[in-house]
């Protein structure tokens, strides 16, 4: 009986380093990856941002027309009856999902006299209807601009026509 | 006598397979967040340190990015590992349609050192955008191997 018991634990030592090289030098985990691809977004201009008629003096002054197409004078200038608006804007989605949006306006554009291209009128303060801080306007959402003309004094007279850049950023 | 020795036997033998000298968990998936489908070919790199830079795309705020971590265990033995990361992998929209990352990067690399215990591994990649690639949310996953030196 005491010669088997020896037996056995000789197989028992034996067998011992060879469980603990089954023993994991390397592990293999998977990780998860996700990526979102959106259609976003669309902008398109659906009328222009006009001031009317503005009757000039001696003193400088400015012409603001608001988002809700308000019109107002400034210092030494005066409005003639005339028809003002904001600009319009269609900001729609594309592809499926919700989607909002901010809104990108310059800081200043320059109107040049159509008949002269040396006199010129500033246009600055851009103003939009649009959400500026979460949450944010979501799409479909018809997007005003608005601005204020920055008139000089005894301003030449004449079309005054300028550009300026909108640009929507989804978010 | 002798059948009680047999199941003491298995026992030690079968402690001798499950031990492990070095785990891997993965904590956080690698997410490259939102991107506007573009109409030439783009791509979007993750960086370890969790920086998401665009080329050819617009990522923009709608949801989070980041890179993978796991956390490295070896609570014994020599606490220096190795990490290897696949060449690429697919993501897929469940709709046939997929995408694919690659330029896999570690931080830490080479030689990591699990000094008590344990290590942070954050792995990021870049992902790659077909022209006009369809939208949709794309899913997928990669091996990360750990070696014990």
């Amino acid at each position: 009986m005491l010669f088997r018991r020896a037996i056995v634990v000789v197989v028992l030592l034996g067998l011992l380093p060879a469980g603990a090289a089954f023993a994991q030098k390397q592990m293999v985990v998977s990780s998860n990856v996700g990526a979102l691809v959106d259609d976003g977004i669309a902008l398109a201009k659906s009328a222009d941002l006009t001031f009317g008629t503005i009757v000039p003096s001696a003193a400088a002054g400015t012409v603001t027309v608001s988002t809700t197409d308000v019109r107002t004078a400034g210092g030494g200038v005066s409005l003639y009856p005339s028809t003002a608006a904001a600009a319009v804007f269609s900001v729609t989605k594309l592809g499926p999902g919700s989607k909002k949006f901010t809104v990108l306006l310059p800081v200043s554009a320059t109107l040049v006299n159509s008949s002269d291209a040396s006199k010129t009128i500033t246009l600055d303060t851009l103003t939009h209807n649009a959400a500026t801080t979460n949450p944010y306007s979501a799409v479909p959402y018809t997007l005003r601009v608005g601005g204020t003309l920055q008139i000089g004094a005894n301003q030449a007279p004449g079309n005054y026509n300028g550009v300026f850049n909108v640009t929507v950023v989804q978010n | 006598m002798r059948r009680l020795w047999i199941p003491i036997l298995l026992l030690v033998l079968a402690a001798g397979v499950v031990t492990a000298d070095i785990t891997l968990s993965n904590d956080t998936p690698l997410t490259f967040g939102s991107v506007i489908a573009p109409t030439a070919a783009g791509s979007v790199t993750v960086s370890p340190a969790g920086t998401r830079t665009a080329s050819g795309v617009i990522p923009f705020g709608a949801s989070a990015f980041g890179p993978a971590t796991f956390t490295v265990t070896i609570p014994k033995g020599r606490k220096d590992f190795t990490v290897l990361l696949p060449a690429s992998a697919t993501l897929s929209d469940g709709n046939g349609q997929t995408m694919t990352i690659d330029a896999f990067t570690s931080n830490p690399t080479g030689i990591i050192s699990a000094k008590r215990g344990t290590a942070v591994v954050t792995i990021g990649a870049t992902l790659h955008l077909d022209p006009g690639q369809r939208s949709g949310a794309y899913n997928g996953s990669f091996p990360v191997t750990v070696v014990q030196q």
